[in-house]
């Protein structure tokens, strides 16, 4: 829902403007850890930026991309991916993917020519497929030569219904969830570049991610009171890759929406945001009784955990105008740490 | 978690295995409020053990079983503890107890005195449940109709009750509404005015109109001015006048009912001030920004209330409280919702806004392509210099002024809803109806009725665009809200729209028969909804205000 829902948003003007107009000279170490945050900004107001967290000293850097840059990163931050010490962060509705350093955080290329990027996934140096929102195919780059170079047409869906969304891959095949107005999950041989495969799920699967046991997850929104599209309860799917059929289902009560199925390091706990912040392991059988954290009462927009101590980080995007904030959990669910980031914070990576 | 143990007893060395307890459903039980719900986990190697049941610690139970009355809407944890000597088994259990899904329903019609032959649609509008809900219609207990609208025919003079009834497995709702039939003649005459003061500067038209008026076939007006007549014979009258004092006017209407003449009369003040008299000039420490916020009472819509987007405490229960809000939202570069048709805010400055060459006031929206929800802009000065919102306004007038699809004098009656989760219904002065609609997967406050509005219906009145949203996708996911021309608040038009910044122009003002008025300063500014529309799951059209201030060149 949550590029749908910007649509209508409600969006205040008068954020802080940054005068550099001088380019700033950011230098970490290329071995530190950090954690970007993409914070999407307002749907239309070209106000995206990007933070970095460093988890070790727990200190963040806001605006990092203006800031290396002199340049506003634009409209609609959605998503960033580490690639050959290289971060891509795609920026929807600028239809474009910029490629930075990652210690200095300064511009070294940019994809363009993208209808409404949602993702990108490298299957290797020279290609990368890159998803869509309102366009019935999944893009083929070449990363190198920061080049379009082909399509992947996905059948039975239109351009204004059309969305690809998050890539997971095992082996040679890639799968994707396709969220707004879908209720598909694509199986894609990489080598030959074609949908080999399709599993129906239910009404607007979120998001996707795959366990320690090779299985996929993913969760469903349910679509929405009045929605054309159609309303039912969410659940959460364990899908077996290799045959495409469901091996699980765990349903939701009506009206709620669910969202960010991710995974920890070790891929044997499945983290989701259902208001609260749930956790379960992989090989339950029942969605335990209690959230992992309570609600605050805001909107929870974006999650992530630590690959390497296993921190839960929440982005709340409090309401969609103000800056928001990110809350740094333990594996216990004790609070270690709370930040501002920049507007409707959103998808996290990890360097 | 089983914590086992073995025992020597009579010598023998046996292990006694410690219980364990299997829980069906994943432990997470689901009940509707008012009803039981019984907890009876399956157990190995329970026999002659005892049982615990906790909730928040106290013991409820210590049978197998647990049946627990759900008494309120929540959440409650229950804890069990299966122990024998060797060892205990403890899981805890959620019980999800979930209001009753009774429908609501409302007519949203007043009680009405009509002409026999008068013919109607009649709409219900009820709370979807997930349960399967049978709506049907009764007229005077007998049942007519099925379905969420039937056709009314008033064939005969009398009086008619009718039912709308909403049913499903948890219950029934029903609304009623009394429609009493006439013969045209004897149709009662409704004449009557929000007020009996007015004021106004000299040589200015003044409109002085009744807020309702029905039944006035056949109906004598006859006006006077400080104990003339006027000569006018409509219902309502333009006033003008460059005597600067208190005049009276009054108006009678008249009607032979039967071979008896009824009259009505009222009487009203109008106050002439000279022009200019209670300016305040712009002084050196005078601000730009509004001062203050005089009003706020936006139409029911889908941020009105929100707690979580719309920054409203749900505290907001007085107009002061909702005036407070705007203020500080506006201070804070916020926006403030007017919600559907007709909803407003007004806004005053500490000092006289000069009409200027170009735009004078700047109202910032948060218009963007595709996206305008355009507010018309109205401006009155202080005739009278008591500092209130008190005196004449005057339209600014926009690119769909005195076009045929623009409508004047246009009016929206607002229906609180009669339970939590519902659309609110609405009726208009021109035969229209509609509702704005509950969205319930983004905005779950109960009410999008404003809470400070104490009455159960409201009317607003005001001048209306005509729509222009449209679905680009063909199947509803993909609204559009195309600008208009120039002249509105949170409107992306192309020439007097930057960065969300609308300008206005004081020049603009029209009066109440569509002249120009001069105005040489304003001191208030009350932005105002200007269409009734709605862009499918997006919901209603809504003007949205995040900041006023004086345009300096």
């Amino acid at each position: 829902m949550r590029r749908l829902l910007l649509l209508f948003a409600i969006l205040a003007v008068g954020c802080m403007e940054w005068d550099y107009g001088l380019e700033e000279d950011f230098n970490f170490e290329a071995s530190e850890r950090g954690l970007f945050i993409c914070n999407e900004g307002n749907f239309q107001y070209g106000n995206a930026t990007l933070s970095y967290y460093n988890p070790d000293t727990r200190t963040i850097e806001n605006e990092v991309f203006y800031r290396a840059n002199a340049m506003k990163l634009g409209d609609v931050a959605q998503s960033m991916t580490i690639y050959d010490n290289r971060g891509w962060i795609v920026v929807n509705n600028s239809h474009v993917i910029f490629a930075i350093d990652l210690d200095t955080f300064r511009e070294v290329g940019r994809i363009t020519g993208l209808t409404s990027p949602r993702y990108i996934h490298f299957i290797s140096d020279e290609k990368a497929y890159v998803t869509q929102i309102w366009d019935n195919r999944i893009f083929i780059v070449n990363p190198k030569r920061y080049e379009i170079t082909g399509y992947i047409d996905v059948p039975r869906m239109t351009m204004e219904q059309g969305s690809t969304e998050q890539m997971v891959q095992k082996g040679k095949y890639l799968y994707v969830n396709c969220w707004s107005y879908q209720n598909r999950i694509l199986k894609i041989d990489t080598e030959t570049d074609t949908i080999v495969a399709e599993l129906e799920v239910g009404i607007q699967p979120t998001s996707l991610a795959m366990d320690c046991n090779g299985k996929l997850w993913t969760v469903t929104d349910g679509g929405y009171d009045g929605s054309p599209y159609g309303y039912e309860r969410p659940a959460l799917y364990r899908i077996d890759p290799e045959t495409m059929t469901i091996e699980a289902m765990f349903e939701f009560k009506r009206g709620d929406a669910p969202s960010e199925v991710q995974l920890n390091g070790l891929g044997d706990t499945i983290y989701w945001i259902n208001d609260d912040i749930w956790a379960m392991d992989v090989t339950a059988t029942n969605v335990p009784v209690r959230p992992f954290l309570d609600s605050r009462g805001t909107i929870y927009y974006g999650l992530t955990v630590d690959p390497v101590n296993e921190d839960v980080y929440i982005a709340d995007a409090i309401d969609y105008t103000q800056p928001g904030k990110v809350y740094r959990y333990t594996k216990q669910g004790e609070l270690v740490d709370e930040f501002y980031v920049g507007i409707i914070p959103g998808a996290f990576c990890w360097k | 978690m089983v914590i086992a143990s073995s025992c020597n007893r009579d010598e023998v060395i046996t292990t006694q295995p410690a219980p364990e307890i299997i829980l069906e459903d994943g432990g997470v039980y689901s009940v509707k409020v008012g009803e039981e719900v019984r907890l009876a986990p399956d157990y190995r190697n329970a026999e002659g053990a005892t049982f615990e049941w906790r909730i928040g610690g106290e013991v409820v139970c210590t049978e197998r079983a647990y049946v627990h009355m759900a008494e309120s809407v929540g959440e409650i944890y229950v804890t069990l503890t299966v122990a024998n000597n060797t060892g205990s088994d403890t899981e805890e259990m959620r019980i999800d107890i979930l209001d009753r899904e009774i429908p609501t329903i409302d007519i949203a019609m007043a009680d009405v005195t009509v002409a026999v032959g008068y013919q109607r649609l009649i709409a219900a509008n009820v709370r979807e449940t997930e349960l399967e809900t049978a709506i049907f219609w009764s007229v005077n207990g007998e049942k007519v109709a099925e379905g969420l609208s039937f056709i009314f025919e008033a064939k005969a003079a009398g009086t008619y009750v009718i039912t709308a009834t909403a049913k499903n497995a948890d219950g029934e709702a029903s609304d009623t509404v009394t429609i009493t039939a006439v013969a045209a003649s004897e149709l009662p005459f409704i004449y009557e005015f929000d007020t009996t003061k007015y004021r106004t500067t000299a040589g200015r038209n003044l409109r002085i109109a009744p807020s309702k008026l029905s039944g006035s076939e056949g109906v004598e007006f006859v006006w006077e001015l400080n104990g003339s007549y006027t000569g006018d014979r409509e219902p309502y009258l333009i006033f003008n006048s460059d005597l600067v004092t208190m005049h009276t006017v009054r108006v009678t209407a008249s009607k032979m009912v039967g071979n008896t003449p009824m009259a009505v009369s009222h009487i009203f003040t109008v106050d002439v001030y000279p022009e200019g008299e209670y300016r305040r000039e712009r002084e050196a420490d005078s601000s730009t920004e509004f001062s203050h916020i005089v009003e706020y009472t936006p139409a029911p819509g889908q941020f009105i209330g929100d707690l979580k987007t719309g920054g409203f405490t749900g505290e907001e229960l007085t107009m002061e409280a909702a005036v407070a809000y705007a203020e500080e939202r506006l201070r804070e570069g916020n926006w403030v919702s007017l919600g559907a048709f007709g909803g407003y805010l007004i806004a005053g400055f500490d000092h006289s806004v000069e009409n200027r060459e170009g735009g004078d006031i700047a109202i910032l929206g948060n218009s963007f392509d595709g996206s305008s929800e355009p507010g018309i802009v109205w401006v009155m000065q202080d005739e009278n210099g008591n500092g209130k919102a008190d005196d004449t306004w005057y339209e600014l007038r926009g690119s769909e002024w005195g076009k045929a699809e623009t409508s004047l004098d246009y009016a929206v009656t607002y229906y609180r809803p009669s339970g939590a989760g519902m659309a609110v219904q609405w009726e208009d002065n021109l035969g229209g109806s509609g509702t704005v609609d509950y969205l319930k997967s983004f905005h779950t406050q109960d009410y999008y009725y404003p809470t400070w509005i104490a009455a159960d219906s409201y009317t607003l009145r005001g001048t209306r665009l005509e729509a222009r949203n449209y679905d680009a996708s063909g199947n509803g996911s993909m609204w559009i809200q195309p600008a208009y021309d120039w002249g509105y608040a949170d409107n992306n038009s192309s020439t007097d729209c930057l960065d969300a910044v609308n300008s206005l122009d004081i020049s603009n003002a029209v009066d109440c028969t569509g002249q120009s008025v001069e105005l040489d300063f304003i001191d208030f500014v009350k932005i105002q909804c200007a269409v009734q529309a709605k862009s499918g799951w997006l919901g209603e059209l809504s003007t949205e205000v995040c900041g006023i201030s004086e345009i300096m060149q």
